[in-house]
C-alpha cells in the first residue's frame, strides 16, 4: 500500500470518527461497558484465585510422632517426603522445636507460658508438611499412614478433613460460576457492541454505496471504518478504566459502612492490577472494535 | 463509445428491461426517456456496474464491461461521471471534500487535486461555497457539487439519472446549460429523465423506453410519451 493511500485511509478513519460524533459516542460506550464486563470479570478471577492460593498457604498437614519413633526413622520420613512432587515443603520438630514453636504460638497469654515448661517434656515431636495444592493433602496423609504408620501417634488430617475439602469444593464451585457468569455478561455485551457498530455502519450504507460508485476501493471503503474502530477501541478502553477506577473509588467509601471489619479495598485492587487492565482493555477494545467494523463493512461491498 | 447489445434484465421472473439495443458514439449528447418504471434507472445502473444483467453485453470503449471482475470495477467507475437525482454527495464531508474524493480514491496526488477541485468547483460556479457541508446547501447548489465531482477526473462519459427531478425550473435550466456545456468540451453525455420541456428544447438524439423496452431511437427527438 503506498504512503498517500495509507495516508488517506487514516485521515477518512478520523473524519468519520469526528464527525459522525454520536454515532460514535454510542459505539464507544458500548465497547466500553463490554471491556468494564471483562475487566471486573478479569480481577474477580484474579483476586479469588489468589486469596484462594494465600488460604491454601496456610493449610498443611501435622503428622505428631509416637514418643517410641526414633530420629533416625523420623529423619528418614522427613527426606522421604521432601522427595514427593507434591510436596512444597517439610519441616520437622523435635522436642526443643516443639516447646519453642509452642511459647511463639501462645506470645502473650501469660498463664499459657507460664505452663510451658511443665509440658515441655511432654509435647509430641512433630512433622508438618506442606503441600503445593490444599487438594493434594489427602494423598499425602493416606502415604504417610500407609507408609509409616509405625511412628505415627496421628495426623491433623483427620480433624480438619471436612472443612479442608470443604474450602476447597467451595472456592472451585464460586471460581467456575464466577467464570460462567463473567463469560455470560461478557458474551452478551459482545453482542450488543457487535449489533451497535453494525447498526452505526448500516446508518452509513448509503455512503458506502456512493464511495463504490464514485471509484473507491474495497480497501479504501472498509479500511477507513477499521481506523474509526480503532479510534472507538481506544477511547473505550480509557473510558472502561475511568468506570472501574470510579466503581472502585465508590465502593471503598462504601465497604466500611456495610463491613466494618473488612478490610476489603477495590481502590488498591485497581491499582495493583492498572498495568494489566491497561493493556487487556487496549489491546481488547482494538480487536474487538476493528474486527467487528471490518465484519461489518463487508456485507456493503458484495455486489 | 457505448454500447447495449441485446441486454435484459429481470429481478426473478419480472424483466425490468428487455432486449435493448443501441450506440452512442463519442462525444454525443443522448437522451434516455420514458415514464416511470420504464427501465431508465435500470439502464443506468448496468452501465455503471452496480447490476450485472441477465443476458447480452454492454460495450464501452469497446470492452464489454459484464467481464470485468470486481477488482476491476473501481478503475472502470473512475473513468465515468455520474449524476444522480438525489445529488448522493458524502454528508460528512464538505463541498471540497466530495469533489476531492473522486480524486483522492484514485491516488490522485496532493498538487493535482488543489489543481482540479477549485477549477472544476469553478466550472459550476461553486468555488465560494468549499468548506460547507451538503446539508447547507440548496438542492440546485448541491447537484452543482456533484457535477463537479464528475467532472473532477475528466470522464469521456457522463451519466445523468434524472439530475432536474428535484430542482426548481430556474436551478434546472442552469443543471442542463452546464451539462450542454460539459458535452461540448467532448464528453458524452447521457441524460435519464421524464421531463418533456427539457428534451422538446434541447433537439438532441432522444432514446425512448417503455415498459422495459425501446421503443423509439430518433436522431433529434421529441418527447412522444
Amino acid at each position: 500500500m503506498s504512503f498517500i493511500r495509507l495516508a488517506r485511509i487514516l485521515s477518512f478513519g478520523w473524519q468519520g470518527f469526528r464527525r459522525n460524533g454520536w454515532l460514535s459516542f454510542i459505539a464507544i460506550i458500548n465497547v466500553a461497558l463490554t471491556l468494564l464486563m471483562i475487566s471486573i470479570a478479569l480481577v474477580t478471577s484474579i483476586t479469588l484465585n489468589e486469596q484462594r492460593k494465600e488460604v491454601e498457604e496456610e493449610l498443611d498437614l501435622t503428622i505428631f510422632l509416637k514418643e517410641s519413633a526414633q530420629e533416625e526413622d523420623i529423619l528418614a520420613t522427613t527426606s522421604r517426603l521432601q522427595e514427593r512432587g507434591d510436596v512444597k515443603e517439610v519441616i520437622y520438630a523435635n522436642k526443643e522445636r516443639a516447646l519453642a514453636d509452642y511459647k511463639e504460638l501462645n506470645q502473650g497469654d501469660e498463664e499459657l507460658l507460664a505452663i510451658s515448661d511443665e509440658i515441655g517434656g511432654s509435647l509430641a515431636r512433630y512433622i508438618r508438611v506442606k503441600p503445593k495444592q490444599a487438594g493434594n493433602l489427602e494423598e499425602i496423609n493416606n502415604f504417610v499412614l500407609e507408609k509409616y504408620a509405625p511412628i505415627i501417634d496421628e495426623t491433623s488430617y483427620s480433624a480438619t478433613r471436612e472443612s479442608i475439602s470443604g474450602f476447597i469444593n467451595a472456592s472451585n464451585f464460586i471460581i467456575r460460576v464466577s467464570i460462567v457468569f463473567s463469560g455470560v455478561l461478557t458474551l452478551i455485551s459482545i453482542v450488543v457492541v457487535l449489533n451497535v457498530i453494525r447498526l452505526a455502519i448500516f446508518s452509513r450504507r448509503e455512503e458506502i454505496q456512493i464511495m463504490r460508485v464514485v471509484g473507491a476501493s474495497n480497501e479504501l471503503i472498509r479500511l477507513p471504518f477499521v481506523v474509526e474502530g480503532l479510534f472507538f477501541g481506544m477511547l473505550a478502553a480509557l473510558f472502561a478504566l475511568l468506570m472501574f477506577w470510579l466503581g472502585a473509588w465508590w465502593l471503598k467509601s462504601q465497604i466500611p459502612l456495610y463491613f466494618p471489619t473488612s478490610e476489603a479495598n477495590p481502590l488498591m485492587l485497581f491499582r495493583q492490577y492498572f498495568s494489566q487492565l491497561f493493556w487487556s482493555n487496549i489491546l481488547l477494545g482494538i480487536i474487538l472494535s476493528t474486527f467487528i467494523s471490518y465484519v461489518a463493512v463487508r456485507r456493503y461491498l458484495k455486489l | 463509445m457505448v454500447e447495449f447489445r441485446d441486454v435484459t434484465k429481470g429481478y426473478g421472473k419480472i424483466e425490468a428491461v428487455s432486449d435493448i439495443n443501441f450506440h452512442i458514439p463519442k462525444g454525443d449528447f443522448v437522451s434516455l426517456v420514458g415514464p416511470s418504471g420504464a427501465g431508465k434507472s435500470t439502464l443506468v445502473r448496468l452501465l455503471l456496474r452496480e447490476e450485472m444483467p441477465t443476458k447480452g453485453k454492454i460495450l464501452v470503449a469497446g470492452r464489454d464491461i459484464t467481464q470485468l471482475k470486481n477488482n476491476e470495477l473501481p478503475y472502470y467507475r473512475r473513468k465515468i461521471g455520474v449524476v444522480w437525482q438525489d445529488f448522493r454527495l458524502l454528508p460528512n464531508k464538505t463541498v471540497y471534500e466530495n469533489v476531492a474524493f473522486a480524486l483522492e480514491v484514485s491516488d490522485a496526488t496532493r498538487a493535482e487535486i488543489e489543481q482540479k477541485v477549485p477549477a472544476s468547483l469553478e466550472t459550476v460556479g461553486m468555488l465560494g461555497r468549499t468548506d460547507n457541508f451538503p446539508q447547507e446547501l440548496s438542492g440546485g447548489e448541491k447537484q452543482r457539487v456533484a457535477i463537479a465531482r464528475a467532472l473532477v477526473h475528466d470522464p469521456k462519459i457522463l451519466i445523468a439519472d434524472e439530475p432536474t427531478g428535484n430542482l426548481d425550473p430556474v436551478n434546472t435550466w442552469e443543471i442542463i446549460e452546464l451539462l450542454f456545456k460539459i458535452n461540448q468540451q467532448g464528453t458524452m453525455v447521457l441524460l435519464a429523465t421524464h421531463d418533456k420541456e427539457i428534451i422538446d428544447t434541447l433537439k438532441k438524439r432522444v432514446i425512448t423506453m417503455r415498459a422495459g423496452k425501446v421503443v423509439a431511437d430518433q436522431k433529434k427527438g421529441k418527447y412522444l410519451l
